[in-house]
């Protein structure tokens, strides 16, 4: 008996199984396309944040102060976001190609264009000021996106070679008060050559990045610089003071 | 309803028709039986039985995902991957109980191969044997292998082996260019050319 007379033979006896309906069908090929959309939406929105944090001026004016180029771009490179953005491109990518005709095209070219397309797109979401909102949101509503931030915070504070990063607490004309990652309370004295940009303007509550005069002992120094925090510090919450041992 | 009033139809309506009606998936199982078979056997080595009942789990997968046959596509392809999917896993499970199978319904898909490429052609000679060729086949890794049996034994396009093995035209080209290399390599150190 040949195949066909068999198969034949199941349906007259009702043996055959049914097929899949079609609506599941449908069903899951709309599902898989919103996943995809949902994913290289995610993937965009970090690349954006990635790219913003990378392409801060204030945290490339670093290097003036001596910082290496490989430092600076680590200090700004937000790893959390890349990594987002590197498992949604990678997911966005698989699930393409096993798309009903997703194998037609060369795996080299989905690469580049889910390369090409994350960074437009986030590019796009970054100059709209999306980026920054998505920073906020992060520090807002994740509570390991703080942990994650500190070390870069702690980081750029090196008050043995001038450099303080903290929040104001306080201020008048002629001094800062300031609280540091660790939730300690700086003085910072301005001056009149100390140099402040002119878009920046000072509140409390700020985060503010201090290029001073060289202290370690004692809690005060002579600012020469002021700036805003770098991109990706400057929402972290303010810290606690430190405990006090009795 | 009675299969015999499908016979009109060609396989991308049959395929639609199958999802309300089973009677309508008997012709595409008669048209392409012989030939599948076949395929699985010139890519497995299956004995005729195994091969049968491989077929047949082929056909059920395919009638059971008839809905997901994507028009775009050529019928023929969708069941060739179905039928080269199934024949895949089912050689992996049985690698070790495979036998050794006739090579005598085969004469033009072999020579095929041969004159291929056109070195071998110049060199061919008649007292070439089918065993000889499939023993060549058999060494070649899997990838090799299959592509060059749909190209040269299936008579497949590179668009259509593609969509068989769900690989872009470029990728299958270069495929088969390094299949060949390799095959005529073995052809010239088995001194059948």
């Amino acid at each position: 008996m040949s195949i066909a007379e068999q198969f034949e033979q199941k349906i007259n006896q009702g043996d055959l199984p049914k097929p899949v309906p079609k609506f599941l069908v449908i069903a899951g090929r709309v599902a898989l396309w919103i996943f995809l959309a949902l994913v290289v939406s995610l993937g965009s929105l970090s690349a954006g944040v990635a790219a913003w944090f990378m392409t801060d001026p204030v945290a490339l004016s670093g290097a003036a102060a001596g910082a290496s180029w490989v430092d600076l771009f680590l200090q700004a490179l937000p790893m959390f976001w890349v990594a987002i953005a590197l498992v949604c491109g990678i997911l966005a990518i698989i699930i393409f190609i096993k798309s009903a005709r997703g194998y037609k095209y060369k795996r080299a070219y989905v690469v580049t264009a889910c390369l090409v397309g994350f960074l437009a797109l986030g590019a796009a979401l970054a100059s709209a000021g999306v980026s920054d909102k998505i920073d906020r949101m992060a520090y807002e509503n994740i509570p390991q996106y703080n942990g994650l931030s500190k070390p870069r915070m702690l980081h750029l504070m090196k008050p043995d070679s001038g450099f303080i990063i903290g929040r104001i607490q306080a201020m008048d004309g002629s001094k800062l008060v300031i609280r540091d990652p660790g939730g300690g309370i700086w003085e910072v004295r301005l001056n009149q050559e100390t140099n402040i940009p002119l878009h920046f303007k000072i509140q409390i509550g700020d985060c503010v990045r201090i290029l001073g005069d060289a202290s370690s002992t004692i809690h005060t120094t002579d600012a020469r610089d002021v700036r805003p925090c770098p991109r990706g510090i400057r929402h972290m919450p303010p810290q606690p003071p430190p405990m006090i041992e009795r | 309803m009675h299969s015999g009033q499908y016979q009109d139809k060609n396989d991308e309506q049959l395929a639609a028709l199958a999802i309300n009606d089973p009677h309508a998936f008997v012709p595409l199982v008669r048209r392409y039986e012989a030939r599948l078979l076949a395929y699985i056997r010139r890519i497995s080595g299956f004995s005729k039985e195994d091969a049968e009942d491989v077929l047949q789990e082929a056909f059920m997968d395919a009638y059971r995902h008839v809905a997901s046959f994507d028009n775009n596509l050529k019928f023929s392809n969708w069941i060739y991957r179905i039928t080269h999917n199934r024949t895949i896993s089912t050689y992996r499970k049985k690698r070790h109980s495979l036998n050794d199978y006739s090579t005598d319904d085969e004469d033009l898909g072999f020579e095929r191969i041969l004159s291929s490429n056109e070195d071998i052609q110049l060199k061919a000679e008649n007292t070439i044997t089918k065993q000889k060729v499939k023993q060549i086949l058999d060494q070649l890794p899997p990838r090799d292998k299959e592509v060059l049996i749909l190209a040269y034994m299936e008579e497949k396009s590179y668009e259509e082996i593609g969509d068989i093995l769900r690989a872009p035209m470029g990728t299958v080209a270069t495929w088969i260019r390094r299949a060949k290399i390799k095959f005529a390599k073995l052809a010239d150190k088995e001194k059948i050319i």
